[in-house]
């Protein structure tokens, strides 16, 4: 139950990496903004 | 109640979120103008993979260092299996950051020869780098498959983890692109610092603490099931305060800067003389050795740790207890300081083991009766001829002839210590049974 868990926070913390990077990404290359 | 779970929930919620401000705080601070000129999206996007994956890894020594504080609301198996975790994930991170870069041949692939004359140093620090974080990498996830000693493993684990980090720092330097202006020079410095100063806390400053406040063995006694127990007293000194249930790391026949230190749970309920005792089963190079420690020697306790402790739960109107094996050393602490303390409440034990002569401590468990509101079910593997008690493993089945129908949350907490295979099946059971998780407690040492 507990490793669930973690795995569950491990990967919503990879998620909000992923979005934070493509969209610094996205802004920093003018693709966006 | 409520309060204390509630508080501890908001305590673990205000670390995750400590945590993912200083992951994301690099790219943050990179997004800070003044920018460098923006480039190809894959490039900035590799950047930011990188720049977090290298704060990840700088923030794995923080998850490690034992800080009792960041600990509390979790338990330190829960520390140890995010730090697991998020390891992989931070060498996922890593590992993409130059793949970006050589598919749309940024880099050409030969930049990964170090030995080339034409490799710019900041490639050869980072190729370094990720060498060092591989390695470190396989050597966890493959300690046992690969037959490294427990003791070694450790050192190499924190000479990879520190050259990962060092080496990848030395190449956010030498690539000298977003740390273009002072204040984010700054900040690169502050995570260094904190890097260095963590390095410093755990392997100079917490050992020479250690070593100010030895304890000397009083008694090695052979138990039942091919255990011993270690009676230590404090040499010098008043002795740490601990909650039953809870852990320390020991370190025998070495000086604590030596970094050979094991977890063991204490066995003894807190003594007015400082005094503790860990019963510690024979399963390994070190545990083997416990038995050759004589009255007088020097042994080193850093503790204690750990969330596994009825004294979190102050207000549960029974307890229940299921240990495997060795798993009992936890659970034998709570019982006896539960006695000290007089308490009356209903309790449940049940202990499983091989058979009769390996159920370490059970002659405590028997004397506990008579002061404790205490059942005792045994499960053995082998039984005796004539048993009539309990056979087999501490199956669902098992559980249902004995634990308490009452299903309110809150109201029974269960603890639950053993070998790992055992303690998923239990957690298993309690939950299909209807036992609120929150109301299970575990900790889990066999996680490399």
């Amino acid at each position: 139950m507990r490793s669930r868990l973690i795995t569950a926070l491990t990967i919503s913390i990879g998620m909000v990496i992923l979005l934070v990077a493509l969209w610094f990404a996205a802004v920093q290359s003018g693709l966006w903004g | 109640m409520i309060n204390h779970r509630l508080n501890r929930i908001f305590q673990g919620i205000f670390w995750v979120l400590v945590y993912l401000f200083l992951t994301l705080l690099p790219v943050l601070v990179m997004f800070l103008p003044p920018r460098p000129p923006g480039r190809e999206f894959i490039r900035e996007f590799s950047v930011a993979l990188g720049f977090v994956g290298l704060a990840m890894m700088a923030l794995q020594f923080a998850l490690t260092a034992r800080f009792k504080t960041i600990k509390a609301p979790y338990g330190a198996d829960v520390v140890y299996h995010f730090h697991r975790q998020i390891s992989i994930l931070a060498f996922v991170l890593i590992l993409v950051h130059p793949i970006l870069l050589f598919i749309p041949q940024i880099h050409p692939v030969s930049i990964l020869n170090i030995f080339s004359p034409d490799t710019p140093w900041r490639a050869r620090f980072a190729v370094t780098s990720l060498l060092a974080l591989s390695g470190l990498i396989v050597m966890a996830l493959w300690r046992k498959p690969l037959k490294i000693e427990y003791t070694r493993w450790r050192i190499w684990h924190g000479m990879l983890a520190t050259a990962a980090v060092a080496f990848a720092m030395l190449h956010v330097l030498g690539v000298n692109w977003y740390i273009n202006e002072p204040w984010k020079r700054l900040l690169w410095a502050g995570y260094s610092i904190f890097f260095v100063g963590l390095l410093f806390y755990t392997r100079f400053w917490k050992p020479w603490q250690l070593l100010r406040t030895p304890y000397r063995v009083r008694e090695v006694k052979a138990e039942r099931g091919g255990s011993w127990s270690l009676v230590l007293e404090p040499d010098g000194h008043a002795g740490l305060q601990f909650h039953p249930g809870q852990f320390a790391w020991i370190t025998a026949f070495n000086s604590p800067f030596k970094d050979a230190e094991h977890p063991f749970s204490f066995s003894s309920a807190p003594a007015s003389d400082g005094s503790v005792r860990f019963t510690i089963k024979e399963l390994g190079d070190f545990t083997q050795r416990i038995k050759e420690l004589k009255p007088g020697d020097k042994v080193y306790v850093d503790g204690p740790y750990g969330a596994f402790s009825i004294d979190r739960h102050p207000d549960a109107k029974e307890f229940v207890f299921i240990a495997g094996g060795v798993g009992i050393t936890p659970m034998v602490s709570m019982l006896h300081t539960l006695a000290q303390r007089n308490d009356q409440r209903p309790l449940l034990l049940i202990y499983g083991g091989r058979d009769l002569e390996s159920l370490t401590l059970i002659e405590e468990i028997e004397e506990l009766k008579n002061r404790l509101n205490l059942r005792v079910v045994y499960v053995l593997e082998n039984p005796p001829p004539g048993w009539e008690g309990e056979t087999g493993y501490i199956t669902r089945k098992v559980l249902e002839r004995w634990l308490p129908l009452e299903r309110r949350k809150d109201r029974i907490e269960i603890f639950v210590c053993g070998p790992l295979p055992m303690m998923n099946s239990v957690e298993g059971s309690l939950a299909k049974m209807g036992f609120f998780s929150g109301d299970v407690h575990s900790e889990r040492f066999d996680l490399v």
